[in-house]
Formats: C-alpha cells, structure tokens, sequence
C-alpha cells in the first residue's frame, strides 16, 4: 500500500524566514528577501525527513487570518481547502508578543503546531532573552529557537516536525484563550452548524465567520468547505465588538504565556545598522542614496556597463565573430535548401536571432539588474524607499507599497504584475498594472535604450522626459477617473540587514533560470514564426501594414519588425533596434523616437497573460489601447517638435 | 499641575513630534482590514509607540516593530502623550 504524504505549511507574518525554511527543507531554492511581500503565491515542495517524505507548503505572510491583503486570503484559503497535518509557524523572536496573537489563531485550527523562534540572533543583539523551553511547557506545543541565515536550529526544526508527522506529541493540549462567556455562547452554537468533517475545527471556522469584509467567511461558508453555519442573527457592529474582545483575550493570554519567558533589556540597545536606516529615511540623505542607487546601480553597472561593454563582447566578438560565422559555415555545408538554412542561420534563424539575441544581448543585462536589484531587496533598502516617496506617489493615488513592485518593473514586469497582489485595493492594483504596462521599461529595455541614447547629447533626456511625463499624465488621469482618493499607507519597515553574497548570486541565479526558462522558448518560437511569416510573404504584408502608422513618425520599414518582436517580447523589440542601429540604418533621432515607442509600446505577451488572470480581459484591453494610442502620439509629438525646431 | 493635564489629554499621532512617547488610547474611524494590519503589528488599545520622524510620512515602533503610516492613518490614532 502507498504510503501517505503528509502535508506541512509554513505559517507566520511576512519576512520572517519561512522560506528560507522552506528551502531548508526541500533543498529547492523559492526566493528570499528582506521586504514584506516577497513570497506572492503557494510554494510546495518536496522533503525527505527520515523516511518520511512530506510535501511543504510555503505561504506568503500572514500577520493574521482576518485575511486583509490577496496573498493573506491565500493563506487562509489553503487551511480552510486542504487536509494539513502540521503547521510550522516560523515567528519573528523580536516580536514575539505580538507573534503570538498568530499562534493563538492557528491553536484553534485544532491542526498540530510547532512554533519556531526564528531571528534568535537579532534578537540577542538587542540583548533580548527567550527561554523556550519554558514557552514550550506554557504554549503545550513544541518551541524551537533558531536563527535560519547561521543554520542555527535547523536541525532540531527538522526534528521536531519529523517527530510530529509520526504524531509523537499526542498528549499534547495547547493552551487556548478563554474568551468571555457571550463569545462562548456563540462559538459553541456556530460551530455546531458547521458541516463535518472539515480540515480544520469547527469552532476555529465558528470565529472566522465574525470577519465579514475580508473575504475570508465566503470562502469558509461555500458548501464544499463547511457549510453556512450562519450569522446567529447578529449584525456586523456586534461581529466587531465579539472580535475585539477575542483579540483582547489573544492578548491577555500571549502576554501571560511571555511571562518571565520573553525578556527585553531595560534600555534597548541599538547597532550602526540604525544610523544608515535613519540616513535612509531622510528626505534630504535618503533622496541622495536613491538617486546615487539610480546612478550606479542602473545608470552605470547595467546601462554603461552591461548594455555597453558586455554587450558589445558578447554580441560583436564572441557571437558576431566567432560563433555566427561558424555556424553559417556548418549550416551551408550541411542543410540542403536555402529555406531550410534560414531557418537557422539567417536573418531570422534560430541561432542568429533567437539564440543570440538571448545569450548575448538580453542575457547579460537582465543578469546584472537582477544582481543589484537582489542587493538592494535583501539590505531591506526597499521599504524605506517605499516610506520616502509614498508622500510622492500619494499624488497619483497610489501608496508607496505599490514602490515596490514598480521597482520590481524595471527588472520584469511579468513579475512585477504577479508583485501587486501585495497592494490591499483592486484600485491600487490596476492603476500599478497600468503604469507598469505603459510607462515602466523592463530592464534589457531599459538598458539598451540607454546604452543607444546616452551617446547623442540630450536624446536620453528627451526621451527620459517623455517616459516620466507619459507615467504623470496616465496615473493622474486614471486616478481621476477611479475616483481620485488617496489610499492610506500602513507599511511595517523590516530592520537594515547586511546582504549575503551567496544569498544575492543564489537569488540573482535563480531569477535569471527563471526568465530564461521564460525567455527563451518565446524567443525561439517567434524565430520560428517570423521565419515561416518571412518564407509566406505574410511577413512583408504586417510589415507594410505596421508601417502606415509608422511613416506619419518618419520611421523606415525596418521599425515595424521592431514593434512586431517588441509585441513578443519587450526586450526583444529593443534588441532589434539596437542591431538596426548598430548596422546604422537608423538616424539618432529615429533612434529617439524608436526608443519612446517602444517603452511605451504593448506589455509583452507574457506580461499580457499575467495582466488578463490578474484584471480580467476588459480591462488588459483597455491597456492595450491606451499603450498604442499613447506610445504612437508620444512618437508623433517628438517628431513634430523636430521637424519644427529643424526644418 | 498644567503638565499634568496636558500629558492625560488625548491626542491624535499626527500631533506628535519625533521623539516623543505616547499611549494608544484607541483607532477610530478605520477600514476595517487597517484596523486589523494595525493590531497586528502591535498598535492596539495600550501599547506604546514612540515617533521617530514626522516628514515625509509618520515613522514610529511599536516594541521593537517600526511602522510607517500617512497622515490619513496618523490622525486615526488616537493616543495619551507621554511624559519624554
């Protein structure tokens, strides 16, 4: 007979360490980081405890099971739809009064706990002491301390949950709170209703039905999960009260299971790791680290350096030298029809667009952004910039929350389109879709255009202008048109740490397998494509079709097959121009106003897909409309005010 | 005495200086999934905070959490000054 897998979440707020755990214990790597939000969606995996195997799911952070944000309704959804046979609740040692308000919740899950004190270093450095054995006796469930990053506790973690997957901690009774007796009342008649058997308790589903705004009681109540036990007649002023007594009971009973157990010094102690947050948050010293991050980390390494040097090393020399040539010779020498020899090695092939394109051009670029991007996301850099420009982006409806996954644009915005789950309303969310679809460049775009424009005097200016004037103009009107509120900021901003380097290359490897994995089928199949449209004559006929719009902007023929490969893929658009431009087919200013178009272009395909699950198809259609429409005037107005201050 | 009655007094987050204590007395008028974000991070009826800059936006902790919060959210928090 097989044998059963059980099932075991990670469970606990955000950036805490649970997926460091979770890559602990699969030896899979999902991405780490030092800001709230990073983990947006389920990672399952699998572990080999013993002779167990357990599948382990990573959750993105919960600070409670009121589910509030999109990632957090996940959380809740997974206890409430699958059989779990352990949660691991991995908890911030910092904070741990207010990490047990977490505990108490998940305890009435009646699902087998463990509770893992992670941070146990930082902790000590501010000279707080826990004694966890003695958390363990109050709590009546198992209480591991570590600190993850220094390997500390894994062990005995592993341990532990190999230990409670076999049920060795059968005796155990968690302490519970007790609430008041009106509270009781209602549990026990609620829970009575509840459709047996569940996943998880039925006087936990009881409780949840108290929130009514969060979307967490629809998906309790639906037939399949539990059935209705209903409001019990009482109305949402009432559910409120009953839940702020509960939260006060979770509280009382935390504050008592810390008793002599969690032990803070009497005058906090504070390391040289404050003085830079300070620095960071700063209008004045933090607005000159964010435009010296700008300069150096984007401007230089990735647009100078990358864009530029590499590039040019990888595409000139090692594949327009030596590997071009020799594969025109093998493909000459070897493949019988001139049809059949394009499709590898001509103008469109296989190996001279598809794979050239990706390793030597867009490769190097997306490798170097992602580094220093993994730099400034594990120093927890990010989230005081989010607190820095919220004053900034409030103006456009959006709260600094949503800096992130705008940042997060520059290096992909198919990622960045998953990363705005993390912003609380669906107007938030959209405006951010927007923006990141029409104004924001991915960063083999970004980088390239750089690299092409910052030869010719003020051309990067000029279009650096139009792309911030294009991101103003549409955030404004759509924040107008959705109303024009600003949405309240309410961020926690985790400690500085000092970035890993094991950590950024692992991180920067990991996202780099991802877009390649991403990457480069697309760009194969479109190699495919174009070579069969260009064998048909389909080709010529889009071309000329594209062109008509085109001609209006002074742009040649050859900018159509531009758009159509920006169309697939952004930065395959832009490694186009730059090869038409280093051919020199291309005069500077058609350079500019190729490059405008082109940012403000379509969201690539993939970006489109995550954008119509994400919004819906009306709204991706909407986008799509406002990108041709914005992006073809942005073109005409360069090339008119041209045409005037020249001819 | 004066001090005294000024430092009982209720006050808003949003009227506090950097570096200044207080008490949360209570949030008011808030969505209810802020209500809640709030509690979470540990700013609830009697915890404490201390305010560490005012501008461009309210940086305060609460224990050794550091929270960030506009003015909209700042003025809901209603709080006790304390003595610094």
């Amino acid at each position: 007979m097989k044998k059963k897998t059980s099932r075991v979440a990670l469970l606990g707020p955000p950036n805490v360490g649970k997926s460091l755990l979770f890559n602990l214990l699969c030896r899979q790597y999902t991405i780490v980081s030092n800001y709230p939000g990073t983990t947006i969606e389920l990672s399952r995996g699998r572990a080999l405890l013993g002779k167990n195997c357990l599948e382990v799911v990573d959750t993105p952070g919960t600070y409670t099971l009121n589910a509030v944000s999109e990632e957090e309704k996940l959380t809740c959804k997974l206890l409430l739809q699958e059989r779990l046979d352990l949660i691991v609740q991995v908890a911030d040692a910092r904070n741990l009064p207010r990490m047990l308000n977490l505990t108490a919740e998940l305890v009435e899950t009646g699902i087998p706990l463990i509770l893992v004190v992670n941070l146990m270093d930082e902790a000590n450095r501010l000279g707080i002491r826990i004694k966890t054995n003695e958390l363990s006796r109050k709590l009546g469930i198992p209480v591991v301390a570590a600190s993850m990053v220094a390997g500390d506790g894994v062990e005995e973690v592993k341990n532990k949950i190999k230990y409670a997957v076999k049920g060795a901690f059968p005796g155990s009774y968690p302490s519970r709170p007790r609430y008041p007796l009106y509270v009781q009342n209602y549990v026990q008649s609620a829970s009575a209703k509840v459709k047996k058997p569940g996943h998880v308790a039925p006087e936990f589903v009881a409780l949840a039905s108290l929130h009514p705004d969060t979307g967490l009681s629809s998906s309790l109540f639906s037939k399949d999960i539990a059935g209705k036990p209903g409001k019990e007649g009482i109305n949402a002023a009432r559910a409120h009260h009953m839940l702020q007594e509960i939260n006060m009971a979770r509280r009382q009973w935390s504050k008592k299971m810390l008793k002599g157990v969690y032990l803070p010094p009497l005058i906090p102690k504070t390391g040289h790791e404050e003085k830079i947050s300070q620095l960071m948050v700063n209008p004045v010293s933090g607005t000159l680290i964010l435009l010296l991050v700008l300069y150096f980390g984007l401007y230089q390494f990735v647009g100078v350096w990358s864009a530029g040097y590499l590039v040019d090393y990888l595409d000139g020399y090692l594949f327009g030298e030596l590997i071009i040539p020799q594969v025109e010779k093998a493909v000459h020498r070897f493949v019988p029809f001139h049809w059949l020899q394009e499709l590898f090695s001509g103008p469109y092939g296989l190996i001279t667009l598809g794979l050239r394109y990706t390793f030597a051009i867009i490769l190097p670029i997306v490798f170097s952004f992602f580094l220093v991007f993994s730099f400034i996301e594990d120093s927890g850099y990010l989230p005081r910039m989010a607190y820095l420009l919220n004053n900034l982006v409030s103006k456009i409806g959006l709260n600094g929350k949503a800096v992130i996954p705008l940042a997060l644009g520059l290096g992909c915005g198919t990622l960045a389109v998953l990363v705005t789950r993390t912003l609380e309303t669906r107007r938030e969310r959209m405006l951010t879709a927007l923006l990141l679809s029409l104004a924001v460049p991915c960063s083999a775009q970004l980088a390239l255009i750089m690299a092409l424009l910052a030869g010719s005097g003020a051309a990067i200016w000029v279009w650096l202008l139009a792309v911030l004037f294009v991101f103003a103009g549409a955030s404004y009107t759509a924040n107008r048109v959705t109303g024009g509120v600003t949405p309240p900021f309410c961020m926690e901003i985790p400690p500085l740490r000092r970035p890993g380097i094991s950590g950024i290359f692992r991180k920067t490897a990991a996202r780099t397998r991802w877009y390649l994995v991403e990457v480069l089928p697309m760009f194969l199949v479109t190699s495919l494509l174009i070579w069969g449209a260009s064998i048909s004559g389909f080709l010529s006929w889009l071309v000329q079709l594209c062109h008509i719009p085109l001609q209006a902007l002074g742009l040649p023929e050859e900018i159509s097959m531009v758009l159509i490969m920006g169309f697939v893929r952004r930065d395959y658009g832009a490694a186009g121009l730059f090869e038409l431009t280093q051919l020199g087919i291309l005069s500077p200013v058609q350079v500019l106003i190729t490059g405008v178009v082109l940012t403000l272009f379509l969201p690539c395909v993939a970006q489109l897909i995550v954008l119509i699950r994400e919004q819906g198809l009306f709204y991706a259609l909407i986008v799509i409309a406002t990108s041709v429409l914005v992006s073809w005037s942005a073109g005409y107005i360069i090339y008119c005010i041209y045409g005037i201050m020249y001819f | 005495m004066g001090k005294k009655i000024e430092d009982n007094e209720e006050v808003r987050l949003s009227d506090l200086f950097p570096g200044e204590k207080a008490v949360v007395v209570r949030l008011e008028n808030m969505p209810l999934s802020l209500f809640y974000r709030l509690q979470s991070m540990g700013v609830y009826e009697g915890s404490r905070v201390y305010v560490e800059r005012s501008f461009p936006e309210y940086l305060f902790r609460a224990g050794y959490t550091l929270i960030a919060i506009n003015h909209i959210v700042a003025y809901r928090v209603v709080v006790h000054r304390l003595p610094r």
